[in-house]
Parts: C-alpha cells; structure tokens; sequence
C-alpha cells in the first residue's frame, strides 16, 4: 500500500498524535481546488474504576480518538467525525469519505458565517504524570477503608488537537487522575470530595479520606427540618462552583446573548449590576486545558468576564464574532467558560462558620436549572453535608432544601463576602468523554438565600 | 468511514481471534452509529454534520466479576491488548466486587436478529433536501419581525448493533433514530418568550426519512412561531395551589425524573450516589408501595414501534418485554437488569443499556410510559373551575432521592369554567413526587396520547446520556403549587 506521496506505507502509528498527524497528511494532500480542512481530534485512554461500598462496581478502559473533518468550499461547510481505527488502509480510507463529503456539500446552501481556516503559529504541550493503576487504587483506598465510599476514580491521558490546510497546529496531551467519591453515614447523609492531578499520591489521599470520615460524625445528628424562606448561607467552594457553572449555561456566550438566550442579558446591557466583589476571569495560568479553540485560535492567557460587577467580557466565539461583526476572543464554539476563576475576597476561611453565625452551611448543590431565564432565577436543591449553624457552631444537618434564587441577587446585594482563599474544584464530567480542567473558587457568605420547598 | 476496516469484520471472526487465556466467558459488542445533524437558523445553515463512532467494547467474566475494556482500533493486538484488560478487571473485581454473580444468569446466550421500525430509509433522502425543508421550517417560525431567532433542526441516523460471547451468542439489532425540533424566540422590549416543538427535544422518535419531511417540521413552524409570540403579550402564569392539567410533551420530563429514576434498581442499590442519587424507594417497597392514585398504570414498554427506545433486547442480550411497573398505583417492578435483578433478589426488565460502544451497560429507562386512562379531554377539562394547563418542558430540577421537584414549561393556559382560556407565560410547579402522584385525579384516553422521547437522560460514572422514550395522555392533578416568572 502506498499513501498519496508515493512512498511506502508508513508503520503502524503507535500513539494519538501521529494516527493524527497521519491522517491529517492524507486529508490535506487529497484537497482540490478552492477546497480548505479545519481537523480537530479529541480522545483518551483513560481506566474509570467506579466503587459502591468501597468496593468494586465495574471497572472499564477507553481507547478513542475522534476525528472531525470540516470541509470548506464554494462559500459552503461540511462536517463529518469518525474515530480513527490506526489501520493501515485509513489514509485512502479518509480520502473516500472526503470524496463522500464533496458530494454532500454539493448540495448544501452557502453559509455566510465560515470561519476560514487560520494562518498562524503552532503549539505543542505534553504533560507526563504518575498515575495509580486499578490494583493500586483498590488495594490503597478501597481495601482500608472502613467506611461506605462510593464514586469514581478515573485515571489516564486525554488528548485534544487541531491543524488545518494553512499549516497550523495545536496539540495538547496530559496524564491525569481524578478520583470523584462520596463517603455516606448510616443515616443517608454524606460527605462529598474530588482529588485530582497528575501525580498520585497516596498519603495525601489518605489523610484527606480520614480527615473527611471525621467530618461524617457531625452527620449523626438527627436532621433539621427547615420551613421555606430566606437565611443567611455560607457556600463552601464546592457548591460556589455550581452557581459559577451556570454562566456557562448559556450565560456569558455572545450568542446567546444575541439570540435572547442568556439569562445575564441584563448585566450585558448595564441595566443591572451585580457586587463589587464579584469578579471572574477566563483564567488559562494553570494550563488545565488547552488555550486553543476549535478552529485553531489561542485564547487570551487571562480574560476578564465579570470586574467589580460589570459584565466585562462576554465569550465570542470567531463563528459568532463573523456574524455580529465582532472580535473574537478565542472561545470555543459553546461559548462556555473552559478555566473560570472567581476572584477571592477578605473573609478568612476559619472565620466562616462565625461570620455565618446562624444559618446555613451549604457543602454542595444539585440539579441546578434556569427557573426564569429573563431574572436569571436558578433551582436547585441541597445535596451532602448541609448543615445548620447556630452562634458560629454546627447544629445539625438539615433535611434537603429547594432553592430558588436570582443570580441577580446571589452575586449581587446579597453577596456579603468571599473567603481569601480559593479551591480547584475539578471538572469530573465525562459525558462523550473525560473532561479537562475546572473552576477556581472561593466560599461565599450570603444573605437571604431563599428556599422554596 | 471507520466500519470500512477490520471494525467492520464479521464479530464472530474477531471473537475467534481472541486469546481467551482460559477465561469463563467472554463477549464481543460492536456499536456503530451513523447519524447526521443539520440545523437552519434564521434560514442561514447553522450545522451540516455527519457522525461515525464504531468501537467494541470487550466484556469478559471470571469467577463471579466482569471486567470492560473499548478500542476503537480493531487491530488484532488492540482487541488482544483490551481483552487482557477486561480480564485483568474482572479478577479485581472478583477479589473486591460489590457481588458475585453466575454467568448465566446475568448474561444470557442468545441469538437473533432485530430490526426496528422505518417506512423510509435515510438512503432515500440527501443532506441537501433535508437542508431545504429545514430553511424553510426555519422561515415558516419567522411569523413577525419580533421573532428574533428561529431555528429548525434535525438529528437522524442509524445504531447497529452486534453481540457476540463465547458461549455463542450471536445478536444482532438495528434501529433508525430521528429528532425534528422547531424553534421560535420572540422579543418585545425585554420579554423574551420561547417555543418548541415538545422541549427537551420531544420530537424524537425511531422511524427512517418519513419523518424528515414538511408534515413533521415545516408545518407546525408557523404555529411554534405564533404561540411564541403569543406568549410575550400574555399574562404571567398565577401564583398559587390550582388544578393542573399536563399535556403528554410535559408528562414526559414528569415520569421520566419522578417515576423512572426513582425506580432504577441501581440507584435503589447505592452505585449512583455519588452522581445522580439515590432513591426513596426502598427494595421492600416493590409490591406494596401505595406510589399514586389508583388510576396510575406505568409500563415499560419496548414495544412500541416508532417510541425512541423501543428495541428487541437490551445490550447484554435479554429479551425486552412489556411488563407493568406500577399497576393500579401500587409499585410492583423496578427498571433493573439482570444484574440489578440478582442483587436485589427483585424482578426487573430488560434495560442493560449504554450510550455507546465506549461505556459498560447499566440500568437506564427505555420506554417508560403512562398507559391510557378513561377520561376524555372536555370531561378532564369540564371539572376544572379554575386551574391551570402546562405544556412543553424548559426547566427541571428534582432531589438526589428524586422527592422534591420544580418543572417550568414554555406555555400555559388558564382552564376556566371547564374550558381552556388565556394563554400565560413562564408557568412552573413544584411538589413531592408521592403527594404528585396521589394528587392524580383524570388519566386522558387513548385520544389524548402522545408519544415522545429525549435524546437527554444523563446518569452513570463514567457518565453516559442516553435516549429514552416517554409516551402519556393527559393528565390532571389536585392542588398543585403554581407559580409564575419574576418579570
């Protein structure tokens, strides 16, 4: 077999980028015409070993590399992904599937927002790591473990690339672990936690499991009911993320705001304002994710999307920014926040229970929605070690409680302080595939955060 | 493209080629999905995609355990490599697993073949044809200058896929998968107002090109358009406790999160808490539980040819069958496999389901539907002095026990003197799923039956989305707490 250049076959491709460097020498090399290619892949080879009772649930591995081609010609786009199998017929196989493409786009109506393929420089990031195997996790946590943990520990590298027919190219590549549990109580309360990174170590695992095992005893209180109504919070950064995790939903993509989706229109306009203190930046310092997007741009190393309150920054997408006649700023296509960070505040973390004084203690949220997009009005309900605090002190766990609260008012008036330091709370998700990164963040101090039911 | 290499060998074959290093049993599953998405926004393309993902996944089990492992690469070595993996797994799991099963009675032998419903095949249709309905389904929602965003799109395809163990099974199934959506977005001012064609993508439903058509999504656009500028004049939804009337679109979010998750053996059995939840329904409960009015007859049912999660059998091999999970309001069957069936010492069905080729099989909903009660629609509507009628979801939010619920709908309607009246926007509801469903007072006959489906139901570690099935009448409820938007 030969590939388009004449030579003979290459070898087998024993990693992702070269199966990908591979195919994109074929694709590129089959080009006729006007015609441009934009290639992005994404894939892993990740262990998820999920637990129940510290014990053994199912454990399963993942090999992928998905490919997406889009083609460009005549003023039209075509899309079309696959995985790529590392078989020796795949070149002249891409090369076909090209061929079905033309055919397609053909008879497709022209798209008058192309973002045509970029001319700049390339990037190239590989992070190494040590990572546990299944027999070591099982033997180092789940053995000696006396208590009901539950969840998942998934560990492996994950990969995400790009080049295009102009010669540009990103890759970035990292090993990395992260191990997402829940240690329960006989009563049904839990405490939750995440460890994450790209070298494991044991004895830090260990002491933050026994550490959080302590926490379980102030669990074993029978539960306080709570009547719905609004009181005085605290946020611990677990449950900030989830409030923060809503501006991706629709919230800061300059689509959305164009096409009367996002609920932070308001702030976009200047008619509303949120706290002074308030402040989230698209932060890539930590190199989590890659800075690249989809169509080859980087990203700004920092960009400010909330300062002081004000709606700063929204994420424009090159897509979006052809059609409003915008400048991008490197977003991806969603438009969602890929490495936020909220800004720390005065409140020493020690001195939270005391500044909460009484109220409610909130480790962590769940299932939270839009309930009006137009007020920007989030539910959601209470989940893990939420606890209430009278004088400064723990009382008890209450029994679940739903909110319904304005992003408006949460990040706006009734945010009283953020703690001085913040937390990495990683990005566990793995729908379609292991998600990358997380979101930096402090605790909240909050006044009349309003339950419902 | 990828199924044109060794992935598309016969399955048999690749099994054969398998060192099975002495292994109790082992098996071989092929997916391979084929779907194409095209959406039209403001009549300008939006999305013109088309997907491959094929890969198998290897299953192997030993004394007691199974192990999993995926490639999409079907070189022989890469099989090899992922087989030792999974057999690798399956001893850990052995060692320190959270039960011990026998073979046979978690993974059944079998061999079929099962292809589901489509009058039309895709082949017959082009991604430009499809283009030119969508822009004009898009450009039918545009009934006024307020509409400001109207977007039609289609999602279709084909998911194959093969089964084969060393004991011998040998399975094979196909079913064709389409979603249609329409979109309006109106503006006046600051109010802002959305319709669709069913939320959550409702629209969705097996069948091949027939439902690409101008009767599926070009004719209701001028109406998803029209109500959507309805909406930014009408009041907002009231406050308080009224009656209210849910159409099947609404019914479907409503069963799916109060009644189907809730009844996942898995969940009952703790693997979900770390991520979708528990329960509150406890393994006693099955046979007992008094879980709605009498009038509540829930089937999970796989056999209804053009419902979203209709299929011969699920992913391990068993046998799908209608069985009644609530019957007369009493709980009688949870949706769990063969596994969860063996854990619990509970019967179950046939929903060992996956997302793709790339995650091990769980216990997922199917079809989960509200079989048809006796009550006409005017006869529903007619005891209603005052309440409140709600269709198309757009937001929801349940507990990790699945107890204490808020779901909002794109539209509303006044029910006055037992008819329905003024349209209100931004409607929501709260309540407790047991009082919900105790609070059932009318099932809607045959003549108020919808049938839909979502391509959205999320749940599992690693996390996999799923498609499901929701087919209901209407319904009504006592008492329910209404409550309207900020604005």
């Amino acid at each position: 077999m030969q590939n388009s250049k004449g030579s003979s076959a290459p070898s087998k491709p024993s990693t992702p980028e070269q199966m990908f460097d591979r195919a994109s020498r074929a694709l590129f090399d089959a080009l006729k015409g006007n015609e441009q290619l934009v290639l992005n892949i994404s894939g892993e080879d990740t262990e998820y070993l999920r637990f129940n009772k510290a014990r053994v649930r199912q454990i399963s591995f993942v090999q992928d590399a998905h490919l997406e081609i889009n083609l460009i010609a005549d003023g039209k786009q075509i899309s079309s992904s696959m995985e790529l199998t590392g078989s020796q017929e795949e070149p002249q196989l891409l090369k076909k599937h090209l061929e079905k493409m033309r055919t397609s786009l053909a008879a497709l109506p022209k798209d008058p927002f192309i973002v045509e393929p970029l001319v700049g420089s390339s990037s190239r990031e590989v992070f190494r790591g040590r990572l546990a195997t299944a027999t070591e996790f099982v033997d180092q946590v789940l053995k000696p473990f006396d208590y009901d943990l539950v969840g998942i520990h998934q560990s492996g590298t994950s990969f995400r690339g790009i080049a295009n027919s102009k010669g540009l190219k990103h890759w970035f590549e990292t090993d990395g672990f992260a191990t997402d549990y829940s240690i329960f109580h006989s009563s049904g309360k839990a405490v939750k936690g995440t460890f994450a990174g790209n070298e494991w170590d044991r004895d830090k695992v260990k002491a933050k499991l026994n550490l959080q095992s302590k926490v379980l005893e102030r669990l074993n209180t029978p539960p306080k009911k709570l009547t719905p109504g609004s009181y005085r919070a605290y946020f611990e950064p677990d449950a900030t993320a989830d409030l923060i995790g809503m501006l991706s939903y629709h919230g800061v993509s300059m689509a959305c705001l164009k096409q009367g989706e996002s609920p932070l229109a308001a702030i976009f306009e200047g008619k509303k304002k949120l706290s002074d203190q308030f402040n989230v930046t698209e932060d890539f310092s930590q190199g989590l994710v890659p800075r690249f997007n989809e169509f080859g741009e980087l990203a700004p190393q920092s960009l400010p999307i909330f300062s002081e309150g004000h709606f700063k920054n929204s994420l424009i997408s090159p897509r979006t920014a052809k059609e409003y006649g915008l400048a991008s700023n490197g977003a991806t296509s969603e438009e969602g926040l890929r490495s936020p960070a909220m800004a720390v505040g005065n409140l020493a973390s020690q001195d939270a229970l005391k500044q909460l004084g009484t109220g409610i203690y909130l480790s962590n949220l769940h299932y939270l929605n839009w309930s009006d997009v137009q007020g920007a009005r989030v539910t959601g309900m209470t989940r893990y070690a939420c606890m209430w605090v009278e004088n400064g002190e723990f009382v008890a766990p209450i029994v679940d409680m739903r909110f319904d609260e304005s992003l408006f008012d949460v990040f706006g008036p009734k945010l009283k302080a953020c703690t001085s330091t913040s937390e990495l709370i990683p990005n566990v998700g793995s729908y379609g595939g292991r998600n990358l990164g997380g979101v930096v963040v402090p605790g909240m101090l909050v006044d009349g955060f309003t339950f419902t039911l | 493209m990828s199924t044109e290499t060794q992935l598309n060998a016969p399955l048999n074959s690749l099994l054969k080629g398998i060192n099975g290093r002495g292994a109790e049993w082992y098996s071989l599953r092929r997916m391979s999905e084929n779907m194409t998405t095209q959406a039209v926004r403001n009549g300008k393309p939006e999305a013109n995609s088309m997907s491959n993902s094929t890969g198998i996944l290897v299953e192997v089990f030993e004394n007691g355990s199974l192990g999993y492992a995926s490639t999409s690469r079907a070189d022989a070595a890469s099989l090899q490599a992922a087989f030792d993996r999974a057999h690798s797994y399956a001893k850990i799991g052995s060692a320190h697993g959270v039960a011990n099963f026998k073979r046979d009675s978690v993974r059944p032998d079998v061999r079929d073949r099962y292809v589901g419903h489509a009058k039309k095949s895709f082949d017959s249709t082009s991604m430009g044809e499809v283009a030119d309905i969508l822009v004009e389904a898009s450009l039918a929602a545009r009934v006024s200058d307020k509409i400001i965003k109207s977007l039609a799109i289609a999602s279709y395809g084909t998911r194959v896929t093969e089964l084969c163990s060393s004991a011998g099974s040998d399975l094979y199934q196909s079913i064709s998968l389409c979603t249609g959506d329409v979109e309006a977005i109106a503006q006046d001012g600051s109010v802002l107002q959305k319709r669709t064609l069913g939320g959550l993508r409702g629209f969705s439903k097996q069948g091949g090109a027939d439902f690409l058509s101008r009767e599926f999504l070009v004719a209701p656009a001028a109406r998803i358009g029209s109500q959507a500028l309805e909406l930014l004049t009408a009041e907002e939804c009231p406050s308080g406790r009224f009656p209210l009337v849910i159409a099947p679109d609404q019914m479907m979010l409503q069963i799916h999160e109060s009644i189907g998750h809730p009844l996942e053996l898995d969940r009952i059995l703790g693997d979900e808490r770390n991520y979708a939840g528990w329960s509150f329904v406890k393994p006693s409960d099955f046979g007992k539980l008094a879980y709605g009015s009498k009038i509540l007859n829930v089937t999970f049912d796989p056999t209804i040819p053009e419902e979203f999660a209709t299929y011969g059998y699920d992913e391990i091999g068993n046998r799908a069958t209608k069985e009644y999970l609530i019957k007369d309001g009493i709980l009688l069957r949870g949706l769990g496999s063969l596994e969860s069936q063996t854990r619990l010492g509970l019967p179950g069905v046939a929903n060992q389901r996956s997302s793709n080729w790339n995650r091990p099989p769980i216990d997922r909903m199917a079809n989960l539907n509200i079989e048809a009660g006796q009550s006409k629609l005017d006869d529903i509507l007619g005891g209603i002095s005052d309440g409140i009628y709600m269709e198309s979801n757009r937001s929801w939010s349940i507990d990790d026990y699945r107890n204490k619920f808020q779901f909002g709908c794109e539209l509303g309607r006044r029910i006055k003197n037992g008819k329905l009246g003024a349209v209100v926007r931004n409607p929501n509801y709260r309540g407790e799923t047991q009082k919900f469903w105790h609070a059932l007072t009318h099932v809607g006959d045959a003549s108020t039956l919808g049938v839909y489906g979502t391509p959205y139901c999320g749940k599992g570690e690693p996390n996999q989305s799923i498609r499901v099935g929701h087919a209901s009448p209407v319904c009504a409820f006592l008492e329910v707490e209404v409550f309207g938007g900020n604005n």
